[in-house]
């Protein structure tokens, strides 16, 4: 589940200085916990497993420590790939003539400029074992973007690309 | 600028590489098709431990051996135990921890999705080697379903297919677990503290730090075994200098809190069900948490009071004794919360309320039969008997068994988007409780006259109550085919299900519709 920020509607005089001033969607992972915290929690989860590994490898059950340090491999990757996402953001914003879709997933962060006039907001329901899909299309590309968000964020997404974008063209035009 | 719905273009990106049929369910990574696999696959272990079981009573029958030979018996006592703690009550839980965790926290799957899947689709190639194990030379493992050696270090390949297809459960268990871990600490909807989390969360947050300390233990264990019985490593064979009772001490160390493993998340759905029907919040919210916390610690200094017949120190007999009894204590905190909450509560009696009562009943039985056999001078005279197999039935069956029925009935309704047939819900609480009762209660007077477990034979004194119970067996077995046709119907129609069908139910879950969507959370969930 993501989180999804919409700027605040800005007020009449900058809209009409600025057309595209406002269109702005901003979506991240929700995280519950910090990542200190986190690192305590798989702390939390590896000491006791390599406690109680010690203690009966001491009594002779030595092949507990393979398995032992397999499980806290595998707490520790769990944990890392959920810090990887920690910075992953998907914005939508507006600049000028051309809409620009920046994200960052897991490190990799890309910018994709499209023309305001010619973008077209696709988006397609969520039917019975189907998310839905929002994309943005422009000269026969499709990039589907708001995998952070929910399902109703995604809709809400939608309506909301779909009103401000067309308000930008008409305030350009 | 137009919103396209449906376009081409997004079709060959998006909407046909979703798969459908068959393999929709092997490729799912949605939390609620996982636990809908993991509840029918431990529904299927549940009928197959239960033939099991029945052929196991209907030898028992009568004095003498009528159906099987006496190493056939043992491979049907050892596979009825392993396939219901691993197949069948595990996989049960985890279905519930897939269906309503996310539900209940606000978030929309769980943490890792994919590891999910992997984690179901590991458990039928390790069902299925349970089950081939029988058709090996030599049959299945007879050990028990402890697998005590030297009857483990002894036996055919049948005991090889056993360990490999608990290290496969395990390693389901121990991805399940983290996944639960990361999923409840990391993805609670936004307002939604620790505090605040419904009580079927805490008790699998905790269950699943258990199972992530423990987990290796076992695979420790059985690798032992293994290399024992292949590579003549020696160590539990006493003489190559081994000692067999470390395993004992090993596998216990493992097997008790995988006790509480099986009947922590039991306790979460009661906490969830009794409030509903009391239409009342729950009593102790806090010292519930606690209580339960208590209890998972507890479990890992009390092993010992499963083989107090092996020969240890009085000093260490009395410590494990009253580490045991220390246990009634959290315990009976959350017996006396589940009756505080009812108590003066504008109570009705819906199926799913009167297994969570039953639950309580029986389940504090099996409490007090398990504080007698805490004492060690008592427990030195029971060990082995029937009294032991009627105390752990009590917790088990009429615990976390009785527990997963109040569930299903209690969230059926989100998950189906249907009624069930009150009436037959009810005929199946009260023939079960009756049946369960004359299956395990005489079973404790079997055991206080010593009649050995695991034996197929038994002197005569012991025939009519042995009568009785395959009697109740058969009884209970069969009841169970009610359920099934209930959940069946259920699936199938009925009448239309509120959103929130339980009057008194509180949680996220009752905000989405009934059947929860596939994507759940069409509005964005609240916690105040």
């Amino acid at each position: 589940m993501g989180s999804v920020a919409i700027t605040a509607v800005p007020s009449e005089d900058r809209k009409r200085s600025d057309p595209t001033v406002g269109l702005s969607l901003t979506a991240r992972p929700n995280r519950s916990l910090s990542p200190a915290v986190r690192n305590w929690v798989a702390a939390g989860m590896c000491v006791p497993v390599l406690v109680v590994a010690l203690v009966v490898a001491a009594q002779g059950a030595w092949l507990v420590m393979p398995f032992a340090g397999l499980e806290m491999a595998m707490i520790v990757f769990a944990f890392r790939w959920l810090r990887a996402g920690d910075s992953d953001y998907e914005t939508v914003s507006a600049s000028g003539h051309e809409l620009v879709l920046r994200r960052s997933v897991r490190g990799r962060t890309e910018e994709l400029r499209f023309n305001l006039h010619w973008v077209q907001v696709v988006f397609e329901p969520a039917g019975i074992a189907r998310k839905s899909v929002l994309a943005l299309r422009s000269h026969g590309r499709v990039h589907p973007i708001g995998h952070l968000m929910t399902e109703v964020e995604r809709t809400a997404a939608a309506d909301y690309l779909v009103t401000r974008i067309r308000h930008a063209r008409a305030a350009a035009a | 600028m137009q919103a396209t719905h449906s376009h081409p273009a997004v079709h060959d990106h998006h909407a046909h590489a979703q798969p459908t049929g068959l393999m929709r369910w092997i490729t799912t990574t949605n939390h609620k098709d996982i636990g809908t696999m993991y509840l029918w696959f431990s529904f299927t272990m549940f009928l197959v431990g239960g033939i099991l079981a029945l052929a196991l009573r209907s030898e028992l029958f009568q004095p003498g051996l009528q159906l099987v030979e006496p190493e056939v018996f043992n491979q049907l006592t050892t596979m009825h135990g392993v396939i219901m703690v691993f197949g069948a009550i595990m996989p049960a839980f985890v279905g519930f921890a897939n269906w309503m965790i996310p539900l209940q926290i606000g978030a929309a799957d769980m943490a890792f999705a994919r590891m999910n899947n992997w984690s179901f689709w590991l458990l039928p190639p390790a069902a299925l080697l349970l089950v081939i194990s029988f058709f090996v030379p030599g049959g299945a493992a007879a050990g028990g379903w402890t697998l005590y050696p030297p009857l483990s270090v002894q036996m055919g390949p049948g005991m090889d297919l056993a360990i490999f297809a608990l290290h496969i459960l395990g390693a389901s268990s121990i991805m399940g677990s983290i996944n639960i871990v990361t999923t409840i600490l990391n993805m609670r909807a936004p307002g939604m503290t620790l505090m605040k989390m419904p009580l079927f969360c805490w008790t699998w947050l905790i269950t699943a730090y258990l199972l992530i300390a423990v987990m290796p233990v076992l695979a420790g264990a059985i690798t032992m075994i293994l290399t024992d019985r292949h590579f003549d490593t020696h160590f539990f064979n006493a003489a190559g200098g081994g000692d067999p009772v470390l395993f004992q001490h090993v596998f216990w160390f493992f097997g008790h809190p995988e006790v509480y493993i099986m009947i922590l998340p039991a306790f979460g759905i009661v906490s969830e069900i009794i409030p509903a029907f009391a239409r009342k919040p729950l009593f102790g919210y806090t010292s519930m948490v606690y209580a339960t916390s208590s209890i998972a610690i507890l479990s890992f200094i009390v092993w010992a009071h499963h083989m107090f017949t092996v020969g240890m120190p009085a000093t260490a007999q009395l410590f494990f004794m009253y580490a045991t009894m220390l246990i009634a204590v959290p315990t009976g905190v959350k017996v006396f919360n589940w009756v505080a909450t009812m108590w003066k509560g504008s109570m009705t009696f819906e199926t799913p309320m009167l297994f969570a009562c039953g639950f309580i009943f029986v389940f504090t039985m099996g409490g007090f039969t398990g504080l007698i056999l805490a004492i060690t001078p008592i427990d030195i005279q029971l060990h082995d008997t029937y009294f032991v197999v009627a105390h752990f039935h009590y917790v088990l069956v009429a615990g976390s068994l009785f527990a997963l029925f109040a569930g299903v009935y209690y969230w059926l309704p989100k998950w189906t988007g249907h009624m069930y047939n009150e009436t037959l819900g009810k005929a199946h609480f009260w023939l079960s409780v009756i049946f369960f009762n004359i299956t395990f209660f005489v079973q404790h007077f079997l055991g206080l006259a010593g009649m050995p477990r695991r034996v197929p034979d038994y002197a005569l004194q012991f025939a009519d109550f042995n009568m009785i119970s395959t009697i109740g067996a058969f009884g209970f077995g069969i009841t169970q085919l009610l359920f099934l046709y209930i959940v069946v119907s259920c699936i199938r129609g009925g009448e239309k299900a509120a959103d929130k069908p339980w009057e008194g139910a509180q949680g996220l879950e009752w905000t989405v519709p009934s059947p929860a969507p596939h994507h759940t959370f069409e509005t964005p969930p609240v916690v105040r």
